[in-house]
């Protein structure tokens, strides 16, 4: 049975028959409360009816610009999907030319007996038809220009030692400043990033574990240098300092490295103030064949990263001298071939000499130097911080 | 001699030959017909605007499956009455999945326009009063706000109501009579001081 109101509401939108709508007007002449909720009904009515109806809009400009959009990015789709179907044909184009030279050159292979793998032979069967064989590209001098070499920023740290490789910072500081070989200091002022690419250098020109001193604000042990510093004490054999300059100067730029001789009593005060880290070396390649001076000179049979210190022993001495180089034989089959067929090796007489001669030795050579490490020296890198 | 206006089937034709300028004319021939009905489906003057240009737009890419069968401007009131009801819809599920199913708040309440802010003409009596009934016709759901809209506000029949709603005669009924029950609660106040108007006037002529 319906209820009032839905009769009531019936009634206002005039759908109700003419029995029903006689009976509930009869009703509403004697019911006080039926006529409040009709006149409630009615009131709601109005009150939506008369909302206002504004009007000022104008959304034509935009839905002629979203149609014209909508437009074009159907045709641009259309277009896709005719780019998308011939990428397809493309690349099923090229899968299928890939698997039947694979196929060639497996069948070449077996066929002639050919060494070297499939690969080989399709590198040399695309070769033959003139497409650049898979691998990394390499530089064609006719067609590509030769870069300029410029120098390299440092992209890898410097890798410090655990404990237990050094045996020790302490014993291995003590090595190395009190060494008598240590006399001298490359100066060079520079902030972190200066520092950063002098550990770089470092790294790459040493063979040997090598040593990072800090020294802190406030800490001055030399008058000449008050600013906080970063030092290095790296071991070199004494031809290698002339490049490790070099090296240094061009990886700080416009700084310059300057070159003074290292007061032992600054290593005295070094060993009691600063803290000590080793680092590994990351020794890099520089390959010098003098045309006119060609000599075969025998790898330093130092493993890399090996101590460059090592205790003073009187017994045994830990690397042969130049004349032992020279007189040792030759145990390498490969070298002893390879020599045996190089006809234009040097005379002996010619070959550099691997020691320095007396008159090339600086100031500190004549301090008392241990058996075993005559060429080699203590260089201190200082890079004092100018700021950062 | 002044240019005879085109008619909208003509203006059709021309749609679906690809004239764009076409189916502007009908844009602007319809816009502002349709905006009030919009706006107060959706209560705000931003939600309307970017409502009414959906309507237009997917009338455009549908034009091809006008026939004719009813006036341009029937087809259209459709299409913009249903995707208004749409956006309230998924404006109203966007809400619970915010807010949960708390009542509406303040926020809520000022999101409300009215569309009557701007002129000065009206007194501020009958500004509460329209705000009123707009914050009330917010917070019918959307098929009973659609209902109501239709019928009290835009004066169509049931069964107009119910071919554009695409529901029986007897569902337009029985929402609108739910409607308008909701309405009356939630406009008390309103409906209490009208009707004692109403008495005050009565009595007195």
């Amino acid at each position: 049975m319906p209820s009032i109101d839905s009769i009531l509401n019936d009634y206002l939108d005039d759908r109700l028959d003419a029995d029903t709508r006689r009976r509930l007007e009869a009703a509403l002449d004697v019911d006080e409360r039926l006529r409040r909720a009709l006149q409630s009904l009615i009131e709601v009515r109005e009150l939506v009816a008369v909302l206002p109806r504004e009007s000022q809009v104008d959304v034509a400009p935009q839905v002629l610009s979203r149609i014209s959009r909508t437009g074009r990015a159907a045709r641009l789709q259309a277009i896709a999907g005719r780019i998308s179907l011939e990428s397809r044909v493309a690349v099923a184009s090229a899968l299928a030319a890939s698997i039947l030279i694979f196929l060639g050159s497996v069948a070449v292979q077996r066929y002639f007996r050919i060494d070297g793998g499939p690969l080989f032979v399709a590198n040399r069967l695309m070769t033959a038809i003139g497409a650049r064989p898979p691998g990394p590209a390499r530089p064609n001098p006719d067609r590509d220009p030769v870069p300029e070499t410029t120098p390299a920023a440092p992209t890898l740290g410097i890798v410090a030692l655990r404990d237990d490789e050094t045996a020790g910072d302490l014993s291995l500081t003590g090595r190395f400043l009190d060494h008598p070989q240590l006399d001298l200091r490359l100066i060079i002022d520079g902030n972190s990033e200066v520092a950063a690419r002098v550990a770089q250098v470092i790294s790459q020109s040493t063979r040997y574990n090598f040593l990072q001193l800090k020294l802190a604000e406030g800490l001055v042990i030399d008058p000449k240098c008050p600013a906080p510093a970063e030092m290095y004490a790296v071991a070199l054999p004494r031809q290698d300092v002339v490049m490790l300059r070099k090296r240094l100067q061009a990886a700080v730029g416009p700084t310059t490295v300057r070159e003074t001789r290292f007061d032992p009593e600054l290593a005295t005060m070094l060993v009691e103030t600063v803290s000590p880290h080793a680092f590994r070396p990351h020794p890099r390649a520089d390959v010098f064949i003098p045309a006119g001076n060609l000599a075969l000179r025998l790898e330093n049979p130092l493993p890399r990263g090996a101590d460059p210190l090592p205790p003073p022993s009187d017994a045994e001495p830990s690397e042969p001298t130049p004349e032992q180089y020279r007189s040792a034989p030759i145990t390498d089959p490969d070298l002893a071939h390879a020599l045996k067929s190089h006809k234009g090796t040097a005379p002996e007489q010619s070959r550099p000499p691997l020691m320095p001669g007396p008159g090339t030795n600086p100031p500190g050579q004549a301090r008392g130097s241990q058996p075993g490490d005559t060429d080699r020296i203590i260089v201190i890198v200082w890079v004092s911080r100018t700021n950062g | 001699m002044a240019q005879k206006p085109l008619d909208d089937l003509t203006l059709i034709r021309m749609c679906r030959g690809g004239s764009t300028d076409a189916f502007g004319v009908l844009v602007r021939r319809y816009q502002e017909k349709l905006y009030p009905t919009v706006h107060r489906l959706v209560g705000s003057a931003d939600d309307a605007e970017d409502v009414l240009q959906d309507a237009f737009v997917r009338a455009f890419e549908r034009i091809a499956s006008f026939h004719g069968d009813s006036s341009f401007y029937t087809w259209i009131y459709r299409i913009a009455v249903n995707l208004a009801v749409q956006h309230c819809r998924r404006r109203r599920v966007r809400k619970a999945f915010r807010f949960g199913s708390d009542p509406p708040d303040a926020s809520r309440r000022k999101a409300i326009d009215p569309g009557i802010d701007c002129d000065p003409s009206l007194s501020i009596e009958r500004r509460e009063r329209e705000l009123a009934v707009c914050r009330a016709l917010d917070e019918l759901c959307p098929e009973h706000r659609a209902i109501v809209v239709l019928k009290d506000y835009d004066g169509r029949r049931y069964e107009e109501i119910a071919e554009i709603l695409k529901i029986p005669i007897g569902t337009v009924r029985s929402r609108l009579h739910r409607a308008r029950g909701e309405l009356r609660r939630l406009l008390a106040p309103l409906v209490e001081s009208e009707s004692t108007v109403s008495r005050a006037s009565a009595l007195s002529t």
